[in-house]
């Protein structure tokens, strides 16, 4: 069953359960699927879901229908997988710090998420962590922007309006996206190779 | 040189190879039930606290109205020709 905004709107006003359950079966997996890309762990990325869908529930008598049910649902999906990775980021950086008072030894940084993605193929597991990892290092919009066009096969004008952004601002977001992701692997590489 | 740009691109183009994974059921499960379990968290708060609420705040709206007809009491029983003006002068000379 497919339901324009129109329609979904009247269902809601009518039988809001009913209505919460076609937009569990029409958008859990797009959702889940935007939260395990940014957040690459499968479990966290299941909670980080459940949450986005409680939102959706308390706060589907708001929805009018200003924006489309898709772009409102999948801006909760980002605002909570944003708010899960600073969180653990918050974690990670106290937990350096601590490290740092206890030890002088060099202290490599690891990811306090441990990458479990089941979309990865074995055989590029190793490349698609260290892609990741460099992913990681772009500034939060430019992350986010890259990992919805190439990963989630977003168009620029779904980001644009997912990000309240113009599509050139996507653009130029991306550009400099590919630029420095270029640059942090090349010298990954030349590292490695040493 | 050039092998390190090639091995960077090969890289990025192994996004493209990330799949759509399928929700586990166990999740779905988790999604479904997310109505009843908000309704039940509605559910579980006590109907006496609710009581307690309700009366806490018809007793707060009582006393506004009674503090409000004491001020209004107040200022009909003060000589309506003195101002605000008056009053600051004779403060003034006093001082």
């Amino acid at each position: 069953m497919h339901l324009d905004d129109q329609s979904f709107l009247e269902l809601s006003r009518k039988n809001k359960d009913r209505a919460f359950n076609y937009l569990v079966d029409a958008y859990s997996s797009k959702v889940f699927n935007t939260c395990i890309n940014l957040i690459r762990n499968r479990e966290d990325a299941e909670d980080v879901t459940q949450e986005v869908f409680t939102a959706v529930y308390l706060s589907l008598d708001t929805f009018g229908g200003d924006s489309k049910l898709s772009t409102w649902i999948y801006s909760i999906a980002l605002n909570k997988s944003k708010e899960f990775l600073r969180k653990k980021t918050r974690k990670k950086r106290s937990g350096m710090m601590t490290t740092l008072e206890k030890d002088d030894s060099h202290i490599v940084p690891t990811a306090t998420i441990e990458f479990d993605h089941p979309g990865v193929l074995l055989e590029n597991k190793e490349r698609t962590q260290i892609l990741f990892d460099a992913i990681d290092q772009l500034a939060e919009n430019q992350k986010i922007a890259y990992t919805m066009h190439k990963i989630e096969g977003m168009s620029y004008s779904e980001i644009a309006e997912l990000t309240e952004l113009s599509v050139s601002s996507v653009e130029s977001l991306m550009f400099r996206a590919k630029k420095k992701l270029q640059q942090l692997l090349e010298d990954y590489y030349k590292e490695n190779e040493k | 040189m050039n092998e390190e740009r090639n091995r960077a691109e090969d890289t990025m183009n192994v996004g493209d190879h990330v799949q759509r994974v399928t929700p586990s059921n166990d999740l779905m499960n988790r999604l479904k039930a997310i109505p009843s379990k908000v309704k039940q968290g509605y559910d579980t708060i006590p109907k006496r606290v609710v009581w307690m609420a309700a009366a806490s705040i018809v007793l707060l709206i009582g006393l506004n109205f009674l503090s409000l007809n004491d001020y209004n009491d107040s200022q009909s029983d003060t000589p309506s020709t003195e101002t605000v003006d008056d009053s600051y002068f004779s403060y003034m000379k006093n001082v």
